[in-house]
């Protein structure tokens, strides 16, 4: 039994060394530049350890390398101590970590990016965006579906820089996605410059960028990116590859969304070898590392 | 696990010898598997680099049981075992919970993102009534308590859990915003 164990953490650890093997790091990707502009494709509400997210920052900073993102926003309910983990990520990252947090109320959700301070949530939308705004950052309308008053509230409206267009809620029916699409599209005519997102909400089973937004910069920076959130200069990208925003930012990038989610159907098939191999080293070690797994079969006295 | 008293019978016939690493193996099976489990749900890879950073912070959990452990033991003043090997007879307790986490693994990390169905909120429900039995078990075999006594202290023990693992959640998804929103909608 002992060797059967010691067999299941050995299996263990090399799944995790092929696993390391098959994804091997991320090299530096140039960015794509249009008529000066820098494309970034960012991810404005990541949920992080400490919090209902799974991985702490440093670890969303390697994932999202690896899904191809150059800014994540790591937005917890509420709180921003997660956010105030980005200090523990070395420094210069591949990946611009914003802090930030998902001002969670009953009639709204707003993922803010750049904020240090945690925002309150009772108060109204135009309140908190002034606030926001005050500390240098932006305010996003997170995923305003129909069980969000805010949605259909013209000052809510007018008084956020974005809306989630794109967000994996979308494909839990057809009227998250028509709610999505008809919020925006009413933010748009009080506020031509709303800019369209997408999300991905990312907790712990959704791919991180899996809904994605492009931003249109000067460089590579954090006022330069709220920037672009404040001036519509975005485009967002839903997980089928489909883009939602001004015709002349989306002609831009309508490759790289699709590019995007083709690169997320594609798994190197040493990396699913090894998750395979972990799986199962992870039911050997309960079934032969754990006394209790044993019970089933055993007898008083036998 | 499906007669716990049967089988914790059979354990304290031949208890694992007093040491620290007695006391401290499962808790880092625990952590081992919650970090491996989550490491794959989130990402859909294993990583050295990955799978001990995840398992370290979320190690706080195997922790938080260890703790829950070690004060259900001292609460009897009596006590068959010396504590460490008493940890980990308890602590086998937590088998139902390494299940559901590398059954939610499973589910969340091997098919294609887009398929994934169900509902996996019932898993951790089931793995703590089932985590609860055992715990009543080990309080009727090892810790040799009547019947009523091993109810009190199982209740109190996975009472006190239950509260932790709800605050925490709780905190951590804002429950008291959306509680308006429900009741209020």
């Amino acid at each position: 039994m002992r060797y059967a164990r010691a067999g299941a953490a050995a299996l263990l650890a090399a799944s995790a060394v092929l696993g390391s093997m098959a994804t091997p790091d991320t090299p530096d990707r140039p960015l794509p530049t249009i008529d000066g502009w820098q494309i970034l494709a960012a991810d404005f509400h990541v949920h992080a350890f400490p919090g209902d997210g799974s991985l702490a920052a440093w670890d969303i900073a390697d994932e999202a390398r690896r899904q191809g993102l150059d800014v994540v926003t790591i937005t917890n309910h509420n709180q921003n101590l997660a956010a105030r983990l980005i200090a523990w990520v070395p420094q210069p990252s591949a990946v611009l970590l914003i802090p930030g947090d998902e001002v969670t109320a009953p009639a709204f959700h707003l993922a803010v990016v750049g904020t240090e301070r945690a925002i309150d949530w009772r108060q109204s939308v135009p309140v908190i965006a002034d606030e926001v705004h005050a500390q240098g950052g932006a305010v996003i309308l997170a995923h305003p579906t129909r069980e969000f008053p805010a949605a259909i509230d013209p000052e809510a409206l007018r008084a956020v820089d974005g809306l989630d267009v794109a967000h994996p809620i979308a494909h839990s029916g057809r009227n998250a996605r028509a709610d999505l699409t008809g919020a925006f599209e009413r933010a748009s005519r009080i506020h031509p410059e709303a800019a369209p997102i997408g999300s991905s909400d990312f907790h712990t089973t959704v791919a991180m960028g899996i809904c994605r937004t492009y931003v249109f910069v000067r460089d590579r920076s954090r006022p330069a990116v709220i920037d672009a959130i404040r001036h519509g200069r975005t485009v967002a990208c839903d997980q089928n590859g489909r883009t939602f925003g001004m015709p002349v930012f989306r002609t831009a990038v309508e490759s790289l969304c699709v590019e995007a989610a083709a690169n997320r159907r594609h798994e190197p098939a040493l990396a699913r070898v090894a998750r395979l191999a972990a799986w199962a080293a992870l039911v050997g070690l309960i079934c032969l590392g754990n006394g209790a797994a044993r019970l089933p079969n055993v007898r008083a006295g036998a | 696990m499906l007669r716990p008293g049967d089988g914790y019978a059979t354990l304290l016939a031949n208890p694992p010898r007093p040491s620290w690493w007695v006391a401290c193996r499962r808790p880092l099976l625990h952590a081992v598997v919650l970090g491996t489990a989550l490491a794959m749900a989130a990402t859909r890879r294993v990583g050295l680099g990955l799978v001990i950073s995840v398992t370290s912070y979320w190690s706080v959990v195997a922790a938080v049981q260890w703790l829950a452990a070690w004060l259900l033991i001292r609460s009897r003043s009596e006590r068959r075992l010396p504590t460490s090997s008493a940890i980990d007879l308890s602590l086998v307790a937590n088998a139902p919970w390494l299940v559901c986490y590398v059954l939610f693994a499973a589910w969340a990390s091997f098919p294609p993102p887009q398929v994934r169905g169900g509902s996996a909120y019932l898993l951790p429900l089931l793995a703590w009534a089932w985590s609860a039995r055992l715990t009543f078990a080990f309080c009727r075999t090892v810790l040799d308590d009547d019947r009523a006594t091993a109810w009190r202290r199982t209740a109190i023990q996975q009472g006190l859990l239950l509260a932790a693992g709800l605050s925490a959640a709780s905190a951590a998804v804002q429950l008291w915003p959306r509680i308006i929103a429900w009741t209020t909608q």
